[in-house]
């Protein structure tokens, strides 16, 4: 049917998948590579931009869908909601110096954690109301690589993208429930039943300025930047063109709230707003606390279906063994701190190892995975190519909006930092 | 046997222990967040009776023991100000460590990383030294006694010739250094010649200026103390605060601020008083 540039993988195309059928006979009826263009240019009208440091860089869409059968979806989602729950009760006990899994020297030496945090009771018993999933499929079957519980980003990609494929193919992809579970887990987290909330960027030099834009625009929600901040006589008040807004909820972009908003900290810890994810949230996003995530899940009773790929400590690995896997850094982001060590060359794997004999508390080490690749059309081509996905679960549940990033070709690591594609997910 | 055990009771001196160090800054500190390791090491020789770590502003606190028995505290200071005042009041009773000899290979059960190279100390280029002095001695205190004696021919003291991460081999080279450097030297030939050695940070038992640092070995006894800079041996009841494989495992104070100005420490104090 088409003319498909193959990867060199020999792994599980997803291509090749039953379910594909149906959809490779609808697509068959369009000139793809004329859609891509198409909607790449709408994507590029709309502002769909990742910001990179030095410029905008518009995010490019493939417009092939991405299948996800409603029932692996709904168990996935269970699945992911354990998680979140595990998450949370860890980070309660690590803040009130309950024993856990972890080792408590590397988390309170971690620059994410925050002794302020120590003893305060958050709001609702909540640290983490919303996390980035990252999952891979290996011959079809769900496994999950990375949790993101700081400032997740990316279900606007996931939306957006879909919307403006869906405009063009009208197939019938849709996602029902992505802003309203983000809503009304904004409203919870307040004590009222209305209220306002504000969500806290930078700038428009932030990497996803699009997504906290798209929020505000589609969710009405209030986009401030630090300095329209302040705290004041037991509230938290916006600067806005009519006048000061007392905030209940503030939906956090950004890391830094010592320096950029060092008053809201203090208004927090008073109990004068709730933040989300509250802060201090980085040291389950720590690669370590990965390792554990099986165990800490099994000692809080819930039991993990969902598997992930087997991750340990690096002091627990033999030299040799060290050759056949892939070396992470346990604060890297973005695909960067990533060493698949196979494939360094002989002078990068020394500097690598030198660099884990000094710091070996610095790293873990994972197996390498080999996953399912995808279709894309890229510019005029098709390619096979490898993807990921990326759910987002909030406390209200796990949103329809599924992002998919597609390396670039010839490569594996799917972050947009490292430039790659979106491609939209469908739910049937 | 009374006579005995009135020795070794003897040998116990209960101390207290004063820390205090002020920094001083040049424009207002938004945020001060350190981690410290300024009270006794609560095991060992040492046992730790009573603990108070403070800070000019309060910070918010959180205590940890680390990974070689250290007990730190991380303060996290967010109120704004322009100078910190960093203190710890203590107690603690400590024992003095005989030195009990062997022939060697003494064959002890150490940790590995107490025999390895670690961050500031190189083995690989004291092996040969190292190689020697196994070979010249037959015991452990023959051993370590050398292994003093070379350090001490090797490096002199001096002030501001060395920087807090100098490594071992550095500091051997153009042979100048401060206690720091002097128990890397000292630790780097230990371990180079099969001894487990490692880095001590804390205070002399007598009129003690600023924090020290000295080495302890394993000996069938336990981690005895050796000080290269002052070329004592064994009988020694310094407060230890922390231990390591070097330098970079114990520094008392350790952390980063915000602010547009440079900091520096203005004074420290110590003290160590016998109850």
């Amino acid at each position: 049917m088409f003319d498909i540039k193959l990867s060199e993988n020999d792994g599980f195309f997803e291509y090749n998948d039953e379910r594909y059928k149906e959809i490779i006979e609808k697509l068959n009826a369009f000139n793809l590579t004329e859609i891509a263009s198409l909607v790449n240019r709408l994507a590029s009208l709309s502002g769909f931009t990742f910001y990179t440091g030095y410029f905008f860089r518009p995010v490019k869409i493939d417009p092939i869908p991405r299948i996800l059968n409603s029932d692996e979806f709904n168990e996935i989602g269970v699945e992911l909601s354990k998680r979140m729950d595990a998450i949370n009760r860890l980070l309660y006990d690590i803040y009130h110096d309950r024993p856990s899994r972890l080792n408590e020297e590397l988390i309170v030496k971690s620059p994410y954690f925050r002794p302020e945090m120590f003893g305060f009771e958050p709001p609702h018993g909540t640290y983490v109301y919303i996390m980035g999933e990252d999952i891979v499929k290996v011959k079809g079957e769900p496994l999950i690589l990375e949790d993101n519980v700081r400032v997740p980003s990316g279900m606007s990609y996931a939306k957006r993208s879909q919307e403006i494929v869906e405009s063009i193919l009208k197939i019938g992809m849709t996602s029902k429930h992505a802003l309203s579970t983000m809503m009304d887990t904004l409203i919870r987290a307040s004590d009222t039943r209305d209220p306002v909330i504000a969500i806290l960027t930078d700038s428009t030099y932030n990497s996803a300025y699009f997504e906290h834009k798209f929020y505000s625009d589609r969710l009405n929600l209030l986009l401030v930047e630090p300095s329209d901040l302040r705290y004041e006589g037991g509230e938290v008040l916006a600067k806005t063109l009519d006048g000061d807004i007392k905030v209940d909820v503030i939906y956090r972009r950004i890391e830094d709230l010592d320096v950029l908003t060092p008053g809201l900290m203090k208004a927090y810890l008073r109990g004068y707003v709730n933040i989300v994810n509250s802060p201090g949230t980085g040291i389950a996003d720590d690669k370590m606390t990965f390792c554990f995530m099986p165990k800490i899940m099994e000692d809080y009773g819930l039991k993990p279906k969902l598997k992930q790929p087997f991750s340990f400590p690096v002091d627990e690995v033999n030299e040799n063994a060290i050759e056949k896997l892939v070396l992470k850094r346990r604060e890297g982001y973005g695909g960067t701190g990533t060493f698949i060590m196979s494939e360094l060359d002989v002078n990068k794997r020394a500097v690598v190892l030198k660099e884990l004999r000094k710091n070996p508390t610095e790293f873990i080490a994972q197996e390498l995975i080999d996953f399912d690749t995808v279709l894309s059309v890229i510019d005029d081509r098709f390619y096979e190519t490898y993807a990921d996905l990326r759910f987002f679960t909030f406390t209200g549940g796990t949103s329809d909006s599924v992002l998919s990033r597609v390396a670039p070709i010839g490569s594996r690591v799917t972050n947009n930092s490292s430039g790659g594609l979106v491609k939209p997910v469908w739910i049937r | 046997m009374d006579q005995m055990r009135e020795g070794m009771q003897e040998e116990k001196t209960l101390l207290s222990v004063t820390y205090k160090a002020v920094y001083e800054y040049e424009d207002v500190v938004l945020l001060n967040d350190n981690i410290v390791k300024i009270v006794p090491y609560p095991s060992g020789n040492q046992r730790l009776i009573w603990e108070e770590v403070k800070t000019e502003p309060e910070g918010h606190k959180v205590r940890f023991v680390d990974s070689f028995g250290n007990v730190n505290y991380r303060i996290k200071v967010t109120e704004q100000h322009t100078s910190l005042v960093i203190r710890s009041e203590s107690k603690v009773e400590v024992k003095r460590v005989p030195m009990v000899d062997c022939v060697l290979p003494c064959k002890l059960r150490a940790e590995e990383k107490y025999l390895l190279s670690s961050d500031l100390i190189d083995i690989d280029f004291f092996s040969e030294i190292g190689k020697k002095i196994r070979g010249s001695s037959r015991t452990l205190d023959e051993l370590v006694r050398s292994v003093v004696s070379l350090v001490r021919g090797s490096i002199v003291y001096e002030p501001g010739s060395t920087y807090i991460d100098t490594e071992a081999s550095e500091s051997f080279k153009i042979g100048k250094g401060v206690c720091q450097d002097f128990a890397h030297v000292t630790i780097g030939i230990l371990r180079a010649s099969g001894v487990p050695a490692r880095y001590v940070m804390g205070l002399v038992d007598k009129n003690p200026k600023v924090t020290h640092a000295w080495v302890e070995f394993l000996s069938p006894a336990g981690w005895v103390p050796i000080d290269p800079t002052r070329g004592i041996l064994y009988n020694i009841s310094y407060v230890k605060f922390a231990v390591g494989r070097d330098y970079s495992d114990t520094p008392p104070i350790k952390g980063s601020f915000i602010s547009s100005g440079k900091g520096r420490l203005s004074k420290i104090e110590v003290k160590v008083n016998a109850e």
